[in-house]
Order: structure tokens, then sequence, then C-alpha cells
């Protein structure tokens, strides 16, 4: 009796720290509420095919303990989920503007453009602002058609509450307009962006209402996690078995970009196979690959990346109808648009905000101990040949189909290193040397050599071998087969509307959009002076402001005004 | 009972699992450079500090790699890093550095050293900033090796060991970003400034009661010349 009584008291006890233990591991990451959120605005709803769309992507601190994210993503998808458009953008001061060429070939239909951050991906795609918009291709009717209707009385509605003083009750074609704007009446004190478009490319507003405070973070069972970018991006994957599909912990990743600077980093996977390694700056618009340490696991591996633009959701578009003007309007815009392609003018340019920049790759070594250029001897037929008669300090022997390939440590009495060296080719980490073996000369047009115990972190390098061949050589057979190779997107410029173009009397002027600008501050005392030029294109223009309050809600404004 | 404790080890060590979910590694900005033993014999310490302090390094890539035991030795003009997984002691190349600083033991303050080509023709060197400012100090701390040996006992075996010194120079620079040395001194620190500020000189420093005998006044007659007459 005793006995049993001790045993299950003792059972007690041990589910009783289990069930501490488990409640909590598993309640603290999912009790994180975002303190960012994010606002996206275009300049007009409806576009052609072949056209520029501007975009702003604001950021927001809901607190001030924490910095918002410093790098912003933003994507367009079709009614098919399909990303036909991506665009990285690096916020100054919470803002960016940037230009997204939507292609020639778009076929017409239903498009979403939304905005994310890498943090604000733990939160799930619905925290994420989105805007639905159109886009006609410049060959199809039947998309005009089947969306028209026989009113007029569609469309947005003339409720305009914005207060503003121009200084023509209306204007002809190619006149300069200046208008102030008073801020008293704005129902926001932070301004987002200010476009002027004809009223028939608006639509009534469809954006998804966004819901940022008060939103927990559930982690998903792959314990992925997405930290705040700030100095850099981060780059996350996981590693598996091929066979198993088993996660592989403790495998070592190397990261590098082709250069002939030797640039390196590296990671280990988590117990669920994830890795994440953080780029600067410095890697944005290059190649990079990612491959495993074969010597880090055992069996056949795969690499997978989690993909930045991809969303947990689905775009389910909300029908417009587009009122009999409205259709006619962009009948004509569709052989508008084919003009301006034929002049190729550009009504948004890269702004100074753009900034350059200052980081570099993280480099292995600077001054390898020796540098043998194969151009200053006698032409040779093999790497083994090569090493034999021309480099002293590298010895490569054939053990069946294994090249062995040791370097001579010149720190030690000029023995050789027991152990292979770290071997690199064109910038990027390679294992296996047989390949090399039947380079000669011809192929090869440097090689440099660190003949220490070369340290890099943790990585202990036994000499370090750098082959480059000449630019005509293939890379891509000498690498494993296990590798990723992922182009990491530049930024996308900082744009400014171009006034210019509107003062070049040469052309046409067949500009739709007369006006954008993101970079507008309300003070309170002040109202704010816009000034343009109407186009040749007449008809009812809507003046339109986008911002948010002191509590992070969006909303917008309008004001209109006719060219005649 | 070692069935119970290897049942609560077990069951303990579950929860710890579930812990480890979103355990991302994320790749960390490293150091590189030679390994190597240190067996140099001097009579004398090569190093500016003898202990390893915890440091930070600011790399030329832009990255900073923080919390490394480092030395700076002050003969070779090298950064030292313990690489602690190893204990193994490694040179660190001093091309990809932009600069580091050593934390004082028992202190929050730091030592803050720099790379830099102060002089056409030389080679850059690591300077320690005393002060930044319109006038920023530096001092470039250096070990002198004599002709001079040495019986030292290592080990309970005497060695003969060449005697090396510990020795300071100082480098002010302006605004304008020239290069000038400063001794402790008060004729050398009107020397130095002479060409921005006309008003000094050794009378205004002995009236103003400017010492400048060791680093500690040097820092604080830049501070007074900042203020007083503006170099």
């Amino acid at each position: 009796m005793i006995t049993l009584v001790n045993y299950t008291f003792r059972l007690l006890l041990v589910f009783t720290l289990w069930l501490v233990q488990v409640q909590s591991a598993t309640s603290q990451p999912s009790n994180i509420e975002t303190n960012e959120t994010l606002f996206i605005t275009t300049d007009r709803d409806i576009y052609i095919a072949g056209e520029e769309l501007a975009v702003s992507l604001s950021i927001v601190g809901l607190d001030d303990s924490s910095e918002t994210s410093g790098v912003g993503y933003i994507l367009v998808r079709n009614q098919n989920q399909k990303v036909v458009q991506r665009a990285t953008v690096r916020f100054l001061h919470g803002r960016s503007t940037c230009s997204i060429e939507l292609s020639d070939t778009l076929s017409s239909g239903y498009y979403q453009i939304v905005g994310f951050t890498n943090y604000l991906k733990n939160f799930g795609s619905n925290s994420f602002p989105s805007k639905q918009f159109v886009v006609v291709n410049r060959f199809d009717q039947e998309f005009i058609s089947a969306l028209s209707s026989s009113s007029n009385s569609i469309g947005i509605q003339n409720e305009d509450d914005l207060t503003s003083k121009t200084n023509a009750p209306e204007y002809t074609t190619r006149q300069g307009v200046q208008f102030q704007i008073e801020t008293d009446s704005l129902p926001f004190n932070e301004i987002v962006s200010t476009s002027i478009v004809p009223k028939h490319f608006l639509l009534p507003p469809v954006n998804r209402p966004m819901k940022a405070r008060g939103l927990y973070f559930e982690r998903d069972n792959n314990g992925i996690c997405y930290p705040k970018e700030k100095e850099g991006i981060y780059l996350s994957g996981s590693i598996r078995d091929l066979y198993t599909n088993t996660p592989i912990r403790g495998a070592t990743i190397y990261l590098s970009t082709p250069d002939s600077l030797i640039n390196l980093q590296y990671t280990h996977s988590d117990s669920l196979g994830n890795f994440c390694f953080h780029l600067s700056f410095a890697y944005m618009g290059k190649n990079v690959l990612l491959m495993p340490d074969p010597s880090s696991y055992v069996g056949r591996v795969g690499l997978t990346l989690h993909h930045k633009f991809e969303l947990d959701d689905e775009f389910i578009p909300k029908s417009v109808t587009f009122s009999s003007d409205q259709a006619n309007f962009i009948r004509t815009a569709q052989n508008v648009v084919l003009i301006q392609k034929l002049f190729g003018t550009k009504y948004f340019i890269p702004n100074s905000n753009n900034r350059s920049v200052t980081q570099k790759l993280p480099r292995v070594y600077t001054s390898p101990s020796y540098t043998y250029l194969l151009s200053d001897y006698q032409e040779l037929d093999d790497f083994r040949e090569i090493a034999r008669e021309i480099i002293p300090q590298l010895r490569v022997r054939i053990r069946d189909t294994e090249a062995l390939v040791s370097v001579m440590n010149t720190q030690e009495s000029f023995n050789f290193f027991q152990n292979r060296p770290l071997m690199i080719i064109n910038g990027m980490p390679f294992w296996d040397f047989s390949k090399v073996v039947r380079y000669g000369s011809k192929e090869i047009e440097r090689i440099e050599l660190v003949t220490l115990p070369w340290r890099f972190g943790e990585k202990l390098f036994h000499g370090i071998v750098a082959v480059f061949l000449k630019p005509n050589i293939d890379t891509q057979p000498l690498l494993p087969s296990t590798r990723i190779e992922h182009f990491v997107d530049s930024f996308c410029k900082e744009i400014e509307y171009n006034h210019e173009v509107s003062e070049m009397k040469s052309i046409p002027d067949f500009r739709y959009v007369l006006h954008w600008q993101t970079n507008l501050t309300v003070d309170q005392n002040k109202p704010i002076d816009v000034s343009f030029n109407t186009s040749h294109i007449r008809g009812e223009y809507v003046i339109v402001l986008n911002g948010y309050d002191e509590k992070g809600r969006k909303a917008s404004t309008t004001d209109r005004f006719f060219v005649k | 009972m070692r069935i119970f404790l290897l049942q609560i080890s077990l069951l303990l060590l579950f929860p710890l699992g579930v812990m480890a979910q979103c355990d991302l590694t994320i790749s960390k900005p490293t150091l590189a450079g030679e390994q190597f033993i240190d067996n140099q014999i001097f009579a004398g310490s090569k190093y500016f500090m003898d202990e390893w302090a915890i440091g930070t390094v600011t790399l030329q890539s832009g990255d900073i790699v923080q919390n490394q035991l480092l030395r700076y030795n002050a003969l070779e003009d090298e950064l030292i890093w313990l690489e602690q997984n190893s204990s193994s002691t490694v040179r660190v190349d001093k091309s990809l550095v932009l600069g580091f600083s050593l934390q004082l033991p028992q202190s929050d303050s730091a030592l803050v050293f720099t790379k830099g080509t102060f002089f056409k023709n030389q080679t850059s060197s690591f300077l320690q900033v005393l002060r930044k400012g319109k006038v920023t100090l530096y001092a470039k701390r250096w070990v002198e090796k004599t002709s001079n040996v040495e019986i030292i006992h290592i080990g309970g075996n005497a060695k003969r060991a060449i005697a090396i010194f510990p020795r300071t120079n100082y480098f002010v620079e302006t605004q304008d970003g020239n290069f000038r040395s400063v001794a402790l001194n008060r004729r050398s620190f009107v020397n130095a400034f002479a060409a921005d500020s006309t008003h000094l000189s050794r009378k205004l420093l002995r009236q103003n009661r400017i010492r400048i005998k060791n680093e500690h006044d040097l820092v604080a007659a830049i501070g007074w010349l900042e203020t007083n007459l503006e170099p």
C-alpha cells in the first residue's frame, strides 16, 4: 500500500513539473504584440498595362520603446495569387516611395498590392496592408465592356472633405496650378501621399481594414520566426534529409557571393533544420550561394529557402463596375499609353533619398600568403602539374577518384597540414577537388594561397586555396549539387514626381498623374502649398490626400477641379 | 530511486525541446586571422593590457563583432583575439579591422582604438582615441625593443630575454584634418596649436594653471583650449 502511495505521489510530482515546464515553454513565444504597422497607398486605382504604378509604403511605430523595421517589401499579385511584381524598399524616417512597372503583357483583371516587413510576417499575411487595383491591357476591349455599366452614377462619390484654395476656379490644358491645403480640416496629422489624377482612374476604396493594434502572433509548427530587419535583411531556410524529410540539426551552411574578393558567412541549422543569415546591404543586387558543409551532416540533404514574398492568405478580389464615361475614358487611355510608351517619358524619377551602401562583404582574408598568376608561367595541362611545377606550397594527390589537396603550413617549419584546406572557386567554397584537377593554365587565371592556420570565427581552416577561373569558364559544374542560388533584390529606387516633364513643350503632354508627393508634412499653423502643371488630358481631376492620425488610423480626404 | 531520477530528467527534457522552437541560429559577423601560439619571450610585456579584455571590433565591412576577448600587442601593432571555443589565440587580419574597444575591468568605460594612417608614408596602425571633439587626441601605444638582454625565470628555468619597455606618443587632430605630435609639456602643447590659436602661450597656460605633466592633464588642457580659445 505504501509503495502504491509512494509511486502515485512520485508520478503526480513528475506530471506537475512537466506541466509547468510545458506551460512556460509554449506560452512565451505566442504572447507577442506587434509594435509597428504599415500604410500602403498608390497614385490611383486603375492602370493601363505598361504604365508605372507609384507606391508609398510608410511604417509607424505603435510604441515609443522599440525601433521600427528599416526594410519593407511590396508585392503585386493577381487573382491567381501569382506574384507579378515585387520590390524591396528602405525606409527613411519611416517613409519610402518607389515606382513599379506594370508589364505590357499583364492581362486585364484585378490585382492587389501588399506591403509588409519581415517582422510583420510573424503575425501572418492578414496583418499586411493591401490595396486592390485594376489593370487594363492595352489591347483588351472585352474586359472594359464586361465591367461597364450604362449608368454614370457609380464610381467615387462627390463627397469631398478637403479644404483647399486654388488660384483659379478651373484650368485649361498645360496651365500652372497652385493650391493651398488647409491643415486644420485634415482628419490626420501625418500625410503619407498626395496624388492628383483624373476622377475616372479612381474607384471606391476596397482596402483591407488595418488591424495592427492588439495583434498577437502565433508561431507556426515549423518554428520559423522573422526578426526585425534594420541594417540588413534576413535570409532563412531549412535543411532536410532528402529521403526521410527529417530536419538536419547542427549542419553548417556557408553563404558566399561570386567575387574576386573571398567573402564568406556561415551559420548552423537548429533543431528543426532551420537556419538564418543576416545579410548586410552589401549583398543587395547580388547572387548568393548557400551550401551545406558535407562534413557537418550524414546522408543526402536538400536545402530550401523561406521565400519572403510568399503570403499565407489569398487575394479574393471585390468586383467593380465602370461607369459608361469611365469606360470610354479607359478606352482612350489605352491609346494614350501607347503614345506615352513611344516617347518613353518617365514621370517618376529617382530622388536624392537614394543612399549608397557603405557596407562591404565580409571577407575571409585580405592578403594571401602567395598569389600565382598562371599567365606568368609556361602553359601546363592540369592542376597536378601546376602544383608540382609552380606551387611548392600546394600538394595534390589522386587516390582512386578522389583528389587530396594539402597546403604547406609556413608557420611550422614548412610541414604540410594534415587536414584539407578551405577550397574556394571564384569566391565560392567547394569540396570536390577532383573536378578541378583536370583544369590547367587554359582554364585557371590565378591561384591564391593562405599557408597559415586560419581562424574564421569558430571555424579553423588548414590553409586556404582560392582558384580563380578565366571569365569564359563555367563554375557551375564544379560546385556541389546541394546548393541554392538566390538573387538578393536591390532596393527599389526612391522616386519623386518628375515635374520637368510637364514643362517640356516639345512633346505631347499626356500625363494622367499630375502630381505625386510623399514628403509633405503637416504643420497645424501653416497651409500646405502644392503647385503643378495640367496636361493635355481634359476632365475632372481629384486631389487625394492619404494619411494617418496619432492613433495610427488611416484616413483619406479629397477635393476636385476641372481642366477644360 | 535511480529510475525515478531518470524519469524526472527525461520528462523535464521534453518541454525543453518544445522551448527550442524558433531557436534560429542567425549568422553573426566573425573575426578572421592567423591562429598562432605565442611563444616569444621578452623581459617585459608586449601587450598594452596584460589581461584579456572583453571588447568590440568594428570591421571594414561595417559589421561589429561584440563580446570577444581581446588584447593589443603594442610591439607588433596587432590585435590579438582569444577564440573561446577552442581557446586559441588569433592574430586578427588587421586589414579587416577599422577599430576596436577594450572594456576596462570592473568598469563601464572602454578604451577605444582606431586604425588609420596619420602621417604621409606611414603604414596604418592602431591609435587609442583619448578624446574626441573639435580636437581629437590620440595615443600611439608602442613597445620599444632594447638591446639589453635580461635573465628571466619561467617555470623554474632561467632564460635570456630581450628587455622591452612600453612607450606612448601623443597626436592631435584638428578639425581641418591636420595631425601634429604633442608631448607632455607646455612648450610642445603651445607649438602643436600655434598655427590655430595665436593667443595661446605658455604664459597663458601658467596663468590658467594648466599643467601638462601626464595624459590626464593633456586631455584636460585640450578641453580647456576648446572651450576658451577654440582652435
